[in-house]
């Protein structure tokens, strides 16, 4: 299989992941909605060497054998300064409760001009949790804030249990340098929920950005940055304060940056769509948004885009053309039926590649533990085929959420990114041509024109799909991006500003 | 006798567009059509053009209905070039200047598009002038596909942003001269008061003086009721098209003149008539919002615009004047000649809520109310609080501090959640939906001295009479235009959250114009931080505020 980057091998131990030959390294049902935005910033905002260079870009050197790497800075400081009273903690370890108390003491120590301190630190962390993006019950490291400022994007980290209890027995635990073993002892790299999805998208939009000119690059470097930091230097100011003292209060304080390295991507799996996600991301970030608006919208976006990207490497792996989603906004009856039965192919079509692949691995690979062979199996299931519906079934781009009659659709959410990301700020395209855009960019099907294009003209189903497309006409005008022009012809419209000056 | 009128005013509601008569197609050449034929701004526009300009294209594009053939015949007809009051598919004509025009009637029901698409460019180049009336589907295509191949995005892009501009002037698209109107978007209210004045000419009635059914007739009746309150029918209809209009549920010149001859006649003819009627028995004021007495017409279901007004309910809407009409049974301010109808109604058959709703129908359209501030006061029972103003605004009337106050008050909400009387509103970076935030941090501040509302030229064409266009409404920060206009709706959306009536729930029409104003109005108010000297501001729900100077290794709290 030919690799992107070329020829890195991925190291797996004991978790074999045998479908990164159609999908790459990898994705993992257990990363949440915001999880695939956060770890994608995530390398974005990270050093990309050990000299703490290249923050706030993209690699730019990509070389053949070599993992590509990031570096991230744990921030745990800050992290047990938001979550640790929210969050499970490790109740037998009672250094952390110290730790944590002696974090605040620190800060109260570095705040001048009122006596209420404890106040005012418990309002910062009411203000710091109030951008909480997954808690789930997760343990306080765990959890995961959105990405208002570069400071809050943050990797993954879980209590290094193996570490903390042997320390925890040791006989002088109580030494200072023990001690402090036992708070810092986290594992940045088990990508138990940054499990790499984003990284996958990372490296699907560092493919097309390779065959860019610099300048194109640089241009979406300025829009992520100010995506990040315009509106939030303020934050980012409090976050800096909290986690420099932090770091400032013990000089061996092991808050190191941690090294992190991609795996990567099928070369040909991602390539259709990688002109598509690169100029959406490019226009969408063009859009003059409020900053937890357009946070919200980007998170949706990324996964509607791997979305179309596992269902892309699934139609490439089995050889089959543009993949096609049948859209029921009708809600007709018969509309309905075509759209179920377009759903149960494109399902079929995740089964078939799934089982392929797997008999292929068994063919190769002598595997005589029947748990083993199972669990291998399942995988594919969960991590691909679950996880695609779980995406999809979050931007209601598959409905019903529950029960049969599964089927594509749209969301006012998921129409919101369309605009902002196909039709540049402040201008416009007719109904037609939007619905064409949005056929080429993820093969959805709504009207006559596009049904005819995915090859199924059946002219007797030629009316459903006309009141499909009135249906979505309606749809998006009660949404405000619709413009009657004048007769037929209506116009889509992105009525927001461009930014400027980045 | 009969009334040949009634009949025609028949055929302009009679539903389907192909009827004998529907408003244009072949309607211009009835008898009637010159006495009901209302002229158009635009077509002295068009005129101007033709006599004063070098040869263009000049496009005229529309909803079914708009009234495009109706234009194209006006211009036609006062510069003399038709003959026999026909428009023939396509035609080539000497214009009074010496110059020749090519006009096309439909161009979808032209059948090689492309061609006469090609041949019409090269007859601008050629030096005659092109009148187009089309279809915007069709003309979008066969311009861009005539085309080259490497221009046809740049063709597409630039013939839809001149149709949709519709500056009504002449531009240069890829080196041709064209001038696109879309009267799609240009407020066709002052029709009606005209067509009124037209459909209730004492001439056409003139044979209703000989009919023996005169004084029980409901068709006259209600042409009489009508000329007597010409004003307040006016008005009122004036008001609720521009409302529709307003509410994105524009109503073209078909729809209005099918709804305003349905109001006279409730779709009979003089045969329907019998000796010994009730006069009163269809009145207008129930006929306009599909009502037969008090029972839902069956005729008026097919029309849109009866479905529109009666999804409006201003005939159970509260007004000022409600206690007066159905408490005290005081019909002082209702034209006389209706007062003792409605009491034998009421006698009849019980002071229920059919009887007030029929009530409050007949004075939105027969009171005799002079006082300009009762008028003004009912207009903002029935439309909305700003209607009246609105109306003043995007008519040229200064804004005064009133109008800003409104602005800065819905600023407060839209960014704080609740009215305060300080100078300063913080925006802050709060979620927005689903999660509490009950601390919020302020990343900018907009002192209220910054915001102001102001009017402006609109470029687009908005009104019939080209040299009398609309203004449109703008907030300032600081100086700069935010680009969204302040729409009637969004008025009063912002009168609504000011009295803390709408929280969630926005209508999302109004939420895209809502977050753009929003962006824009941070990115003003970030641009105006003195970087170097910024407070942060920290607050809670529980009013607790704390207001950081400084941040180094110390933390300043003011």
């Amino acid at each position: 299989m030919n690799t992107y980057p070329k020829n890195v091998k991925v190291d797996e131990n004991n978790n074999k992941n045998i479908y990164k030959g159609i999908y790459g390294h990898r994705f993992h049902k257990d990363q949440t909605f915001y999880e695939y935005l956060i770890e994608f910033l995530l390398i974005f905002v990270s050093a990309k060497n050990n000299r703490n260079e290249n923050e706030m870009e993209f690699h730019t050197l990509v070389e053949d054998g070599k993992k590509l790497e990031y570096y991230v800075k744990p921030r745990m400081g800050l992290r047990r300064f938001i979550f640790f009273e929210r969050g499970m903690q490790s109740k037998n370890i009672p250094e952390d409760r110290e730790a944590y108390e002696e974090l605040c003491n620190i800060l109260k120590e570095k705040i001048d001009g009122i006596s209420d301190k404890d106040l005012f630190l418990e309002k910062i962390q009411d203000l710091l949790h109030g951008y909480a993006a997954v808690i789930k019950n997760r343990r306080w490291c765990e959890q995961m804030l959105l990405p208002v400022c570069p400071e809050l994007v943050f990797c993954e980290a879980m209590p290094d249990d193996k570490k903390r209890i042997n320390n925890f027995k040791s006989e002088d635990k109580k030494t200072s340098g023990n001690k402090m073993k036992i708070v810092d002892s986290f594992e940045f790299k088990k990508h138990n929920f940054l499990a790499r999805g984003g990284e996958v998208y990372y490296l699907h939009i560092l493919q097309e950005l390779e065959k860019r000119e610099d300048k194109y690059r640089i241009e979406l470097e300025g829009k992520l940055k100010h995506f990040l930091c315009n509106d939030s230097k303020k934050i980012s100011s409090i976050a800096n304060w909290i986690q420099d003292n932090w770091d400032l209060s013990c000089s061996d304080r092991d808050d190191k940056i941690v090294k992190l390295a991609m795996g990567y991507i099928p070369s040909d799996a991602y390539k259709e769509s990688a002109k598509y996600t690169v100029d959406e991301l490019n226009t969408f970030l063009s859009n003059q948004l409020t900053p937890m608006n357009r946070i919200e919208l980007l998170a949706c976006g990324i996964n509607l885009q791997i979305m179309r990207m596992m269902s892309e490497a699934t139609h490439k792996y089995m050889n089959k053309g543009k993949n096609c989603w049948i859209v029921d906004i009708s809600k007709e009856k018969e509309m309905r039926k075509i759209a179920v039965a377009n759903f149960d192919e494109n399902i079929d079509m995740f089964m078939e590649a799934i089982n392929k692949e797997y008999e292929n691995y068994m063919n190769e690979n002598d595997i005589n533990d029947r748990m083993e062979e199972i669990k291998l199996y399942n995988d594919g299931r969960k991590h691909i085929i679950d996880n695609f519906k779980a995406r999809g079934k979050e931007l209601k781009v598959i409905i019903p959420s529950n029960g049969k009659y599964e089927r594509f659709s749209l969301s006012e959410d998921v129409v919101k990114f369309l605009v902002l990301s196909i039709i540049e700020p402040n201008s416009k395209m007719t109904l037609d041509k939007f619905l064409e855009e949005i056929y080429n960019h993820y093969g959805f099907v709504i009207g006559p024109n596009e049904f005819a294009k995915c090859n199924k003209m059946d002219i007797s189903l030629k009316n459903y799909f006309l009141k499909n497309k009135e249906a979505f006409r309606e749809f998006i005008k009660n949404i405000g991006f619709l413009k009657d022009l004048s007769d037929a012809t209506a116009l889509v419209e992105n009525p927001y500003q461009e930014v400027e000056n980045l | 006798m009969k009334n040949k009128f009634v009949d025609y005013l028949n055929s302009l509601n009679n539903v389907s567009a192909c009827n004998e008569n529907a408003y244009a197609e072949s309607n211009y050449s009835n008898e009637y059509y010159k006495y009901v034929e209302v002229k158009r701004g635009i077509g002295k526009h068009i005129i101007k053009i033709l006599e004063n300009e070098e040869p263009c294209i000049i496009i005229l594009t529309g909803h079914a209905g708009d009234g495009k053939t109706s234009l194209l015949f006006q211009v036609m007809h006062e510069l003399g070039c038709i003959e026999d009051n026909n428009l023939k598919m396509t035609d080539e004509v000497t214009l009074p200047s010496g110059k020749q025009c090519y006009y096309v009637k439909d161009f979808s029901e032209i059948s090689e598009k492309l061609d006469k698409m090609k041949d019409m460019l090269s007859y601008v180049e050629n030096g005659k002038f092109v009148f187009l009336v089309a279809n915007t589907g069709p003309l979008i295509n066969s311009f861009v596909d005539v085309m080259p191949e490497e221009n046809r995005d740049e063709a597409h892009r630039l013939i839809i942003d001149l149709i949709d501009a519709n500056k009504g002037k002449i531009e240069n698209i890829l080196g041709y001269k064209i001038c696109s109107i879309n009267v799609a978007t240009v407020d066709n209210t002052g029709f009606v008061r005209e067509f009124i004045n037209k459909i209730t000419n004492d001439k056409l009635w003139e044979d209703c003086n000989m009919c023996e059914k005169k004084d029980n007739c409901f068709i006259y009746n209600n042409v009489e009721l009508i000329r007597k309150n010409k004003n307040q029918v006016s008005d009122f209809l004036s008001n609720h098209y521009l409302w529709q209009q307003e509410h994105d549920k524009k109503l073209t010149i078909r729809q209005i003149a099918a709804h305003l001859s349905f109001m006279i006649s409730g779709a009979r003819s003089c045969d329907n008539i019998k000796l010994n009627d009730d006069k009163y028995k269809y009145l207008f004021s129930n006929l306009l919002f599909g009502y037969e007495g008090y029972s839902l017409s069956i005729a008026a279901s097919r029309l849109k615009a009866i479905e529109e007004i009666k999804n409006n309910k201003y005939d159970i809407k509260k007004t000022f004047v409600d206690e007066k009409l159905f408490i005290n049974n005081d019909f002082k301010d209702l034209t006389e000649d209706i007062r003792e109808y409605f009491k034998y109604e009421g006698k009849k058959n019980g002071y229920n809520l059919d009887w007030q709703k029929s009530i409050k129908r007949a004075y939105l359209l027969m009171n005799i109310e002079t006082d300009k501030e009762k008028k003004e006061l009912l207009q903002k029972n029935i439309f909305s609080k700003w209607f009246t103003r609105y109306k003043e605004l995007i008519k040229g009337e200064s804004v005064i501090a009133n109008d800003e106050k409104l602005i800065i008050d819905a600023l407060w909400m839209l960014f704080v959640g609740n009215l305060s009387n300080d100078k300063e509103i913080p925006i802050t970076m709060k979620r927005e939906k689903g999660v509490m935030q009950n601390v919020q941090i302020t990343i900018a501040t907009l002192s209220k001295k910054s915001i102001r509302l102001k009017t402006c030229d609109e470029i687009s064409l908005k009104v019939d009479m080209i040299d009398e266009n609309y203004k449109g409404i703008y907030i300032y920060i600081h100086g700069k235009k935010v680009d969204t206009h302040i729409s009637l709706p969004l008025f009063n959306y912002f009168e609504d959250i000011r009295k803390g009536i709408i929280s969630t729930n926005i209508d999302p029409k109004l939420s895209r114009g809502l977050d753009a104003i929003k962006a824009q109005i941070l990115k003003y108010a970030l641009e105006d931080i003195d970087r170097e000297d910024y407070e942060i501001s920290i607050y809670s729900d529980e009013e607790i505020e704390f207001i950081i100077d400084k941040i180094d290794n110390i933390l300043t709290i003011n």
